[in-house]
């Protein structure tokens, strides 16, 4: 036992080592999920600072709120799915394009990066012009070829459209990197041996490149769909929750229960909700890429 | 190479040496006053009059813009958490319940006793206690482009706003008859006036603004009553039958309709007089040098003659301010409202009514455009301020918003059943106040 506990001169150089980052991740992360959580238990608004302690009706509240799960749950898990499924369909297409050798190959590879280095609120800022029913190159568009311009903004489900696109822009290149990577250390003995066999180009892809794949691919899901369940940036560039609410995610509804409607109690209980409910998510996600990973061997 | 003996003593005497040097930094420099402000002409023009101030009384100004957008949040979350951002900040009215208790009481600075009281009842009184410095009223107003209309032939009533309208998109000399920003938080340029000059209110007692009264009367909401319903079928109708109004408006910000604005796409808007300048600014507008004002066409339940909301924005001090800082800024906005040169000027460059009002009776007697803007605002029948004073406004506003523009997006039919759906839950969030 007194063994377990010596500092020796290394253990000692090593917690001044790890003492900076531990700090700043109890002060930044622990303490305010902390904080978060006592506020969640409580009446707590910037007009009532006596926080009277309130058990779980906070969570009652938000639970039993028909905007939550009638809106804004629907709405994140459409998101995730739409977004993640819309990358790694687009950024599959292009790893599996940019995996063959071409003139200018190196140049397309730097150009589909570009959409990497934009950081998202100035893409949705771009987006929102472009689909600003007056002045957006969209309607100009829509116009040329005869139709009546959209007022694009003021609908829900093409509101949500035209975020999942800028979201899926946005998240392709990660996608197509992760693969081209995989797709480039893929043995090519398989490949070879059902060329032989007869294979065409869509069998060899489908039977042969896909389950070799597969892991990668599940990892990107995997990693994918709990930073989709948790987007903030791009909604509320583009259409802060509106119209009246219809495309509010679970980030948006904690976010304006918090600091459009001060209700610092809510805000927390949603977000300790959604910590929750993302915490199921990510397990099932992670047992279903352990299978994969797992039969891949 | 570096030894870890040598890295940890490295660490160590820097850690030492940054704690010992700050506060010798900071006991150096000259006094600074940090501003938070939201990018906009009315606040511009206020601090290039402090900076001459500050210039002159050897303090630093130190700018941080902040977007209305997220204004109360930030604002909010410095007040709550008593942080060092800001010594003086941009307290509209409608913020006064909230953050009352964070604010400096400022009833010494004398230059409040020069302005109208019903600027500072309700909005900024806390506890018996002035908690702002006004530096501009802000007040709504119909802006029209004089070369499509003539001067007195503006339109009075709603009908006569939808013919004009109509007829100028029908000549081909105007895209759009009229624009007006209407999501949240921006329906005071299109619902809130309607409302009001159909006879409507918010909420009911009509026109009341105390919360005691208000609360005796049950928290009563107003936009299911006839007056309301009607006002957001005008809405639907001028966007979806009549189409004066732009399709894409349920969505716009003022910022979306005033560009449409200044496009020189739509006839009239309606706007804040504050925003004058910036119409008639050749650099930005194509609409400069051809407007004028107008008091709010009238819809058919009202039974007055005009109406108008009469507000003010105000400089505020965080009561966690250091005492020198108080007194400094205090001396600061007492300043700003003394000087008559800076009082003028925020009138002549932007539009804003100076809150002195002893400057406000000179303009009177010097300024025909100054008597315009008046004669289509203050001196309407009914003067009423354009929000409610309880602390759970933003979300009984956002709600309201929400459900007007659910109403006007939706079915003509529903527009009744969805405004008493949020009337229902307008009245709960105040009730919870």
């Amino acid at each position: 036992m007194t063994g377990l506990l010596r500092v020796g001169e290394r253990e000692r150089f090593m917690l001044a080592l790890i003492l900076p980052a531990f700090l700043v991740l109890g002060l930044f992360q622990i303490v305010p999920v902390l904080l978060g959580a006592n506020a969640s238990f409580r009446s707590w608004s910037l007009f009532n600072p006596q926080k009277t302690f309130v058990g779980f009706e906070n969570y009652r509240r938000i639970l039993t709120d028909p905007l939550f799960y009638g809106t804004v749950l629907p709405n994140t898990f459409l998101f995730m799915a739409a977004s993640v499924t819309g990358g790694l369909g687009a950024g599959l297409g292009l790893a599996v394009m940019l995996n063959r050798r071409f003139r200018g190959a190196r140049l397309v590879r730097t150009a589909i990066l570009l959409p990497l280095m934009v950081p998202p609120v100035v893409a949705a800022i771009m987006i929102t012009w472009m689909f600003n029913d007056q002045f957006g190159i969209v309607n100009v568009v829509v116009q040329a070829v005869g139709l009546e311009p959209v007022p694009w903004l003021i609908y829900r489900w093409t509101s949500l459209a035209i975020v999942v696109a800028t979201d899926v822009w946005l998240w392709t290149p990660w996608f197509t990197i992760l693969i081209l990577a995989a797709l480039q250390t893929l043995p090519p003995e398989p490949h070879e041996a059902a060329k032989i066999d007869g294979a065409g180009p869509w069998r060899l892809f489908r039977h042969i490149t896909l389950p070799l794949l597969q892991p990668v691919l599940m990892v990107c899901v995997v990693v994918r769909a709990i930073d989709a369940f948790r987007v903030f940036d791009i909604v509320w560039t583009i259409t802060k929750g509106g119209p009246a609410r219809s495309t509010e995610t679970f980030s948006i509804y904690a976010y304006k229960q918090a600091f459009v409607y001060l209700n610092f109690d809510l805000g927390a209980a949603a977000s300790l909700i959604g910590a929750a409910i993302i915490m199921i998510v990510g397990g099932v996600l992670y047992r279903g890429l352990s299978a994969v990973v797992e039969v891949s061997r | 190479m570096v030894t870890r003996r040598r890295f940890l003593g490295t660490v160590g005497v820097g850690t030492a040496a940054a704690g010992l040097g700050w506060p010798r930094r900071a006991r150096g420099q000259q006094m600074e006053l940090k501003i938070g402000y939201m990018p906009h002409p009315i606040h511009e023009n206020s601090i290039k009059w402090m900076k001459q101030w500050a210039s002159q009384n050897k303090v630093t100004l130190t700018l941080v813009p902040t977007s209305y957008e997220v204004y109360v949040e930030k604002m909010t979350a410095n007040l709550t958490s008593r942080g060092g951002q800001y010594d003086v900040i941009w307290h509209n009215d409608d913020w006064g319940q909230l953050w009352g208790r964070y604010l400096e009481p400022v009833d010494d600075v004398a230059a409040i006793k020069k302005m109208n009281r019903f600027l500072y009842e309700p909005p900024f009184v806390w506890e018996g206690k002035d908690t702002g410095v006004a530096f501009v009223e802000t007040i709504g107003t119909f802006f029209y482009r004089t070369d499509l209309i003539k001067e007195g032939e503006f339109p009075h009533t709603w009908p006569e706003l939808v013919q004009t309208g109509q007829r100028l998109q029908k000549e081909g000399k105007v895209k759009w008859g009229f624009t007006g920003g209407m999501k949240y938080p921006h329906g005071w340029f299109t619902f809130f006036w309607s409302i009001w000059a159909n006879g409507g209110d918010l909420m009911l007692p009509l026109h009341e603004r105390r919360n005691e009264e208000l609360a005796k009367a049950g928290w009563k909401v107003g936009i299911a009553e006839p007056a309301a319903v009607e006002a957001v079928e005008f809405w639907w109708d001028n966007i979806k039958t009549h189409k004066i109004a732009p399709p894409g408006q349920p969505g716009y910000s003022r910022d979306d309709a005033n560009a449409i604005f200044m496009a020189g796409d739509a006839a009239i808007t309606m706007a804040d007089t504050t925003l004058y300048g910036k119409f008639n600014d050749p650099k930005q507008s194509k609409v400069a040098g051809k407007l004028s004002v107008a008091s709010f066409p009238m819809g058919p339940r009202a039974t007055f003659k005009s109406i108008a909301w009469r507000d003010a924005w105000a400089w505020a001090i965080p009561n966690h301010v250091d005492a020198g800082k108080k007194k400094a800024a205090k001396e600061m906005l007492n300043w700003l409202n003394l000087n008559e040169e800076a009082q003028v000027d925020l009138w002549k460059a932007t539009g804003g009514f100076p809150p002195n009002e002893e400057v406000q009776k000179k303009l009177i007697q010097s300024d025909p455009t100054f008597r315009k803007f008046r004669a289509a605002t203050v001196e309407s029948e009914k003067i009423i301020h354009g929000a409610f004073y309880f602390a759970r406004w933003p979300e009984f506003f956002a709600t309201g918003i929400d459900h007007m523009v659910r109403a006007v997006t939706g079915s003509r039919d529903q527009i009744k059943a969805t405004l008493a759906e949020g009337a229902k839950k307008m009245s709960e969030i105040a009730a919870r106040a």
